[in-house]
């Protein structure tokens, strides 16, 4: 029975990896699900890029953003010397003095040399200068007609670093109200935030770093209030804080990711992990609970669609829904409501039955995502350009509706909503192209179109659903409305689909269906392809006998020219031509040839030989993870065949290259090197194995001319076979 | 004859601690303080007070190696309450050893900024100290700087120069300086999953003891009070933990005597503004080292028996309120020899 556990654990695993391989295990998609703000507008331009910003303007574009940068931030004459020369060719005074003002406070902000340490005259110095640009900088405010908001911050900071809390303050109250909101408001009231936090107006100083985005600093405020307990605390300080949709959505998005990331651990591990999570969650929902029927706080509908979304981790789908109907019923803000859509979207994907009228539901949400996506500016990380709602898509498309499509029998829905998110978000909003590399990533497997969770759908499935998909996608006449939407979106190169489907019909030996499609295929597409310089290499030269060809193949391994004929196609008539020969051959030495050459065929183009790209579109030293993936028996096939001529032909000459490349087939080698219990190098023998077995019955032909002629003497690991049998059988005589 | 030799005989042991009072003027229980922001709260000047201690080797600053490979300051103290008027304050500088490749005017460097951060500070100091982990590849270059430290503070009157000695140094050449602190912390490897305690450890110290009877540089020693959280992510060490709550059942789970394992993902806060923290994630572990007054009389015990004078100077690392609270006072004194 235990065999029974085995495969069924194994299958388990094997559809754990299919559902959740298509992303990593941290992406965005994978932890930030919740969003009730914007996460990715806090990434925006810095403070430096809009002083130049509006330097550039104020010099009406004569001065060029690396000069601005070196006069604003430099602090000598000389760095200067471009933004002074110009505004005193346009009598600009007051600006010039705001500049060397500027450099006075640039020297006593930073110190280049970090060895230096401020003498007590430096201090004095400083403190001086401060106090200088204090009182020049507020006489300015009111007499300046162009920058008095930038004397107004410059007074500000100089008061504060200074030590001049009271005058700092005095000025943030006069002046304040007479500046409109902008960065330069900003940057001065976050001086006033320093102090409100260091006087215990915490809340205060989180509303004005909430408000601003300033994440880092409001990260800082709540460090203590992180988690369960934290929010806790927080509530019963302040239950209407500015800091609740932050902290709840790091809160949830942890949770989640955690959840998920148990999928992902060791079976011992998970156990007490997922004990330990359930019951914050509940005792949040409890929690949440309470918060929400004591009405103090300024968005129930924040806290209800929380503990709704533990309530979906937890299992509890039905539950989920209702809950996120009664948070949408609650008051929230927009984004909030738009949260509460997205989870609903997932959680339903999670459990639906995937009918027709399913399928009206997603389509309509589909639209909305993809306008939402829309709406909201894109940014850039290490993946691809994405947005909340590109993670959101994701998320719920190659999480749950892909599978879920799968589960249902719909592989063509479910193909062409992947191809739609691969396509719009990784391709489209990405302004990547197909058939190229992606600038910096690794030359040889990394081609965008054969390393995508649309490709790892394909490569995996059944030929017969590739064709219906890629007849769907080029005629969406056929589908239903939701496959025609997202089949609009999806990419639909004829090139791709014939060379994938006659590749796949190659890996499992129909090769006439292989060619039909095969042949369509132009060679400029073929030499595009990210596996183009590996297709160079000689299929006809057999495998096992490589090392004494190596200077004959060397040119030929790894070849960026362009393909003078497809070698997919020509292996199928290759193929052809002799399965017809061996079919039509009426002596046995004829067919035993045959069945040898079309050993070496299969033997080249299997995982183990040199022709590798002829079936795969990658290769990895962890060979099982591309064998699996890719659905080959070619190794398994060249040894019949082998053993199929080795019976047809007794002849010496025959059975010595049979069995030696039977023997270099062999995946269990006579001897290997493996480790003693301290970890000391010994060699481990499997004389029952098939290698051994090969070389066993080579032994008695180690004289034959056939040997001779085959260079077999030159093979170091037969020879070593011999040798030890030699010694083996004597120690057996006697 | 025989009243002759008894007088040769005491005044050889005379000269043994005579020797040792001339390189160590006032020999006093002593302090390490760590801490970037030097500031002290009412435990710990309760402590300074009740076991009169008398000096304090304040780290002013680390020398670490930049972007560019040179080496620069980073961690410097901010002195914001006054230093108590009658405790010595002795500098140290903690270089770390890549930097003993640009030796060339990392003296000067050191102890010009040294010398300001003083006068700037209203400390008046004439010792300095220096912390380095060096090894006999790097120990030529270690011994250079420190000769050329010694001719620099030469020049400013008269200054004491000490390092601190790690015990796999006892059986290296001893270096130009008037004396060192033998380190008895960090004893073992923090970053090995399976050791003991990385702090404190008979099993760490013992193949020391015998090269320490022959180690001719003048020592006192300093011992630990402190105890660290020690992550790490499927047997690999990550870091050391500052703040963790592991009696948050929320977060840990108590898995052995000295070991816990993180049941939620969380960030524990740093200090440092520009860091958001430390990520531990669902899994870790987190290995708890720490030392008990026992632990450190029973080591006392076993140095004292090579090097009985050892001892009149013991410096406790370091001076932190958490850490010196875990010690009752009593016991404390016997770990000072009062």
């Amino acid at each position: 029975m235990k065999w029974i556990k085995f495969i069924i654990v194994s299958l388990f695993c094997f559809y754990g990896y299919k559902a959740s391989a298509c992303v990593d295990l941290y992406t965005p998609a994978t932890c930030y699900m919740f969003s009730v703000y914007n996460r990715n507008s806090l990434i925006g331009d810095s403070v430096k890029l809009k002083h130049i910003a509006f330097w550039k303007a104020y010099t009406q574009n004569q001065l060029s953003d690396k000069d601005l940068s070196n006069a604003l931030y430099g602090k000598d004459k000389k760095e200067r010397q471009l933004l002074t020369d110009y505004l005193s060719r346009h009598n600009d005074r007051d600006a010039f003095y705001y500049v060397s003002l500027l450099a006075s406070m640039n020297r006593i902000s930073s110190d280049n040399d970090q060895w230096n340490y401020p003498t007590k005259a430096d201090l004095i110095n400083r403190k001086k200068t401060w106090l200088l640009l204090l009182k020049e900088a507020s006489r300015k405010i009111d007499r300046s007609k162009n920058l008095s908001s930038r004397y107004w911050l410059m007074a500000v900071r100089a008061a504060f670093y200074s030590g001049n809390r009271k005058m700092c303050q005095q000025l943030w109250n006069k002046y304040s109200r007479k500046f409109p909101k902008g960065y330069i408001k900003d940057l001065a009231e976050g001086y006033q935030a320093n102090y409100w936090y260091g006087d215990g107006e915490r809340e205060k100083a989180r509303e004005f770093y909430a408000r601003v985005g300033d994440l880092r600093s409001l990260r800082w405020c709540f460090r203590n209030d992180i988690g369960l307990s934290g929010i806790q605390r927080l509530y019963a300080e302040a239950p209407h804080s500015m800091a609740f949709p932050y902290l709840i959505q790091d809160y949830v998005n942890s949770m989640d990711n955690d959840r998920m990331s148990l999928d992902f651990e060791e079976p011992g591990k998970v156990d007490s992990i997922k004990l330990a999570l359930e019951k914050e969650m509940n005792d949040f929902r409890t929690f949440a609970s309470t918060v929400i029927s004591e009405d103090k706080v300024e968005y129930p509908a924040l806290w209800k669609s929380a503990a709704a979304y533990f309530a979906y981790l937890e299992g509890k789908n039905k539950k989920a829904i209702d809950e996120l109907a009664e948070a949408d019923a609650m008051k929230g803000n927009e984004r909030m409501k738009d949260n509460i859509r997205a989870i609903r979207f997932l959680v339903s994907s999670a459990t639906a039955d995937y009918h027709q009228g399913y399928d009206d539901y997603v389509l309509k949400e589909l639209h909305w995502l993809v306008d939402k996506v829309k709406a909201e500016p894109m940014y850039a990380d290490w993946y691809s350009s994405r947005s909340h709602y590109t993670d959101v898509m994701e998320r719920i498309v190659f999480f749950n509706l892909t599978p879920g499509y799968l589960k249902a029998g719909r592989f063509t829905t479910a193909a062409a909503l992947t191809g739609m998110v691969h396509e719009y978000i990784d391709v489209e909003l990405s302004n990547q192209k197909h058939g190229q590399i992606p600038p910096g990533s690794n030359k040889w497997n990394m081609a965008q179109d054969y390393n995508n969770e649309l490709f790892d759908l394909l490569d995996t499935a059944d030929v017969k659903d590739v064709v219906a998909y890629a007849a769907l996608i080029r005629n969406t006449d056929k589908g239903t409305d939701l496959e025609k939407y997202a089949a609009s979106y999806c990419y639909n190169s004829s090139d791709y689909f014939n060379e994938l489907i006659g590749t796949k019909y190659l890996r499992l030996e129909q090769f006439g269906e292989a060619r039909t499609y095969l042949e369509k295929v132009p060679l400029a597409f073929m030499s595009k392809l990210n596996t183009a310089p590996y297709l160079h290499r000689e299929v006809t030269s057999p495998y096992w006998f490589a090392w004494q060809m190596r200077g004959k193949l060397k040119g030929k391994r790894y070849v960026t020219a362009v393909l003078t004929e497809n070698p997919k196609l020509a292996f199928c008539d290759e193929m052809l031509n002799l399965q017809h020969d061996f079919a039509t051959a009426t002596d046995d030495v004829k067919k035993a040839d045959c069945s040898y050459r079309i050993a070496e065929l299969y033997a080249q183009a299997s995982l183990t030989g040199d022709c590798w790209a002829y079936l795969h579109y990658s290769w990895s030293a962890y060979k099982e993870s591309v064998r699996s993936h890719s659905q080959e028996n070619y190794c398994r096939k060249a040894q019949e065949w082998l053993e199929k001529s080795n019976e047809l032909d007794f002849s010496d000459a025959n059975r010595v290259k049979c069995l030696f490349a039977l023997a270099s087939l062999s995946d269990k080698p006579w001897s290997e090197i493996g480790y003693d219990e301290n970890y000391k190098e010994k060699l481990i023998y499997h004389f029952d194995g098939s290698q051994a077995k090969a070389f066993n019955d080579l032994y008695p032909l180690r004289s034959s001319p056939a040997f001779v002629e085959c260079g077999l003497k030159k093979c170091d690991n037969l020879s070593n076979y011999f040798d030890h049998f030699r010694d083996f059988t004597k120690k057996m005589i006697f | 004859m025989k009243n002759l030799l008894f007088c040769v005989f005491c005044l050889s042991l005379f000269s043994c601690t005579g020797h040792y009072d001339k390189v160590l003027p006032d020999p006093a229980p002593s302090v390490y303080f760590w801490r970037t922001v030097f500031r002290l709260d009412p435990a710990e000047m309760k402590f300074l007070r009740i076991h009169g201690v008398k000096k304090m080797y304040v780290r002013f600053f680390d020398v670490e190696p930049d972007g560019r490979q040179q080496p620069m300051p980073v961690g410097t103290i901010r002195f914001v309450t006054p230093v108590p008027k009658d405790i010595k304050v002795i500098p140290v500088v903690y270089v770390e050893h890549t930097c003993l490749q640009h030796v060339a005017d990392l003296a000067e460097k050191i102890v010009k900024r040294v010398s300001t951060m003083a006068e700037t500070n209203n400390l008046s100091i004439n010792e300095l100290q220096i912390d380095c982990d060096w090894t006999i590849s790097t120990q030529k270059e270690y011994f250079d700087l420190l000769r050329k430290i010694r001719t620099m503070l030469a020049e400013k009157g008269t200054y004491l120069l000490s390092t601190t000695i790690r015990l796999h140094q006892l059986s290296a050449e001893k270096p130009p300086v008037d004396y060192g602190v033998l380190m008895c912390y960090n004893t073992g490897n923090l970053r090995d999953y399976q050791a003991g305690n990385s702090i404190l450890s008979e099993k760490d110290v013992r193949p020391y003891l015998s090269q320490l009877r022959k180690y001719s540089l003048p020592l006192c020693v300093a011992y630990p009070v402190f105890d660290w959280k020690l992550l790490f992510e499927r047997g690999q060490f990550r870091a050391i933990l500052r703040e963790a709550d592991l009696s948050d059942p929320t977060l840990y789970r108590r898995k052995a005597s000295h070991l816990y394992q993180v049941v939620r993902t969380h960030s524990l806060a740093s200090p440092d503004p520009e860091s958001f923290g430390l990520m531990l994630r669902v899994g870790d572990e987190v290995k708890v080292d720490e030392v008990t007054a026992s632990d450190i009389l029973h080591i006392q015990s076993l140095i004292e028996e090579e090097r009985p004078e050892i001892h009149r100077q013991v410096v406790i690392y370091s001076l932190n309120s958490p850490d010196i609270n875990k010690i009752k006072p009593y016991e404390m004194d016997q770990i000072y020899h009062r």
